[in-house]
């Protein structure tokens, strides 16, 4: 087994741009693989476990900023998110409300009339180009 | 000092799809290819369909109200890929809450997928009362094996 040993990665030819061979034959881009951003937090705004997220906003019951350490280069980002409903809630979608390039803001819904609660946990994560 | 490495190209030695990283805790290992997403997408899904950014996609097709294929560029091995996905009701419907975005399926959410394939995924976005509904933003991450 051939092992090396290194703290960082950087492309040679464009810094930003390292290819890695996948599964098969095809080959795949090291950064735009990996995700730049995700989150794990209560509906109380504390961040059980995170990734380049500097703080989570309570703005409102069921409402809440996501701020980013480090920001993407533009608000085009893939978003995607999941919950756990509390106690007492049949169904529930957490949904994307804005994003900019520091942050994203989310809500999470009951199904069953649209009122927004905060759910037990919630999931997001990020796949984008980093500023 | 940190070690730097400046390279081009990653390709495992023994098995040129595999590299393993050891993991934040210092003692368990994941494999690099494993975790990277092979394809992602953000797209404008309200009137004129657009890509705003992605990552091996070559199209997208506004198939009906609601209803998108995203293709892949590089394929995947198998259609048992994940793909997750986030939805957002557009300005003017926004009263009608969240909604769900999913695989196609042919008949609601028991159906068999009509359309994942390597090559494409087909998904369609409906509000809470079922009804198909064109997302303002909506994204999707795929990982698995590529081709």
């Amino acid at each position: 087994m051939s092992t090396l040993n290194v703290d960082a990665l950087v492309g040679n030819t464009s810094a930003n741009a390292i290819t890695v061979r996948g599964e098969g034959s095809a080959t795949t881009s090291l950064q735009q693989g990996l995700n730049k951003v995700w989150c794990r937090w209560a509906g109380s705004a504390t961040i059980s476990d995170s990734f380049n997220v500097d703080s989570i906003t309570d703005n409102a019951v069921g409402n809440f900023t996501v701020n980013f350490s480090n920001s993407f280069a533009n608000a085009n980002y893939s978003y995607v998110g999941s919950l756990q409903n509390n106690t007492g809630v049949a169904a529930g979608v957490i949904i994307l409300i804005t994003q900019a390039t520091d942050s994203f803001r989310t809500a999470t819904e009951e199904t069953n009339d649209f009122g927004l609660y905060d759910a037990d946990i919630n999931c997001t994560q990020g796949c984008g180009d980093l500023a | 000092m940190a070690s730097v490495l400046k390279v081009n190209t990653l390709t495992g030695v023994t098995t040129a799809g595999s590299i393993v990283v050891t993991g934040e805790g210092n003692s368990t290992t994941t494999n690099l290819q494993q975790g990277l997403a092979k394809a992602w997408m953000n797209f404008n899904g309200t009137g004129t369909v657009a890509i705003g950014d992605s990552l091996n996609t070559t199209s997208l097709t506004d198939n009906a109200t609601g209803d998108y294929t995203i293709t892949i560029a590089n394929d995947m091995a198998a259609t048992t890929y994940v793909c997750s996905y986030e939805s957002n009701p557009d300005n003017a419907n926004v009263a009608l809450g969240g909604w769900l975005m999913g695989t196609f399926c042919a008949s609601g959410s028991s159906g068999a997928p009509l359309t994942k394939t390597a090559t494409a995924i087909r998904s369609v976005t409906r509000d809470i009362q079922g009804s198909s509904r064109d997302a303002a933003q909506p994204g999707i991450i795929f990982h698995g094996d590529l081709a």
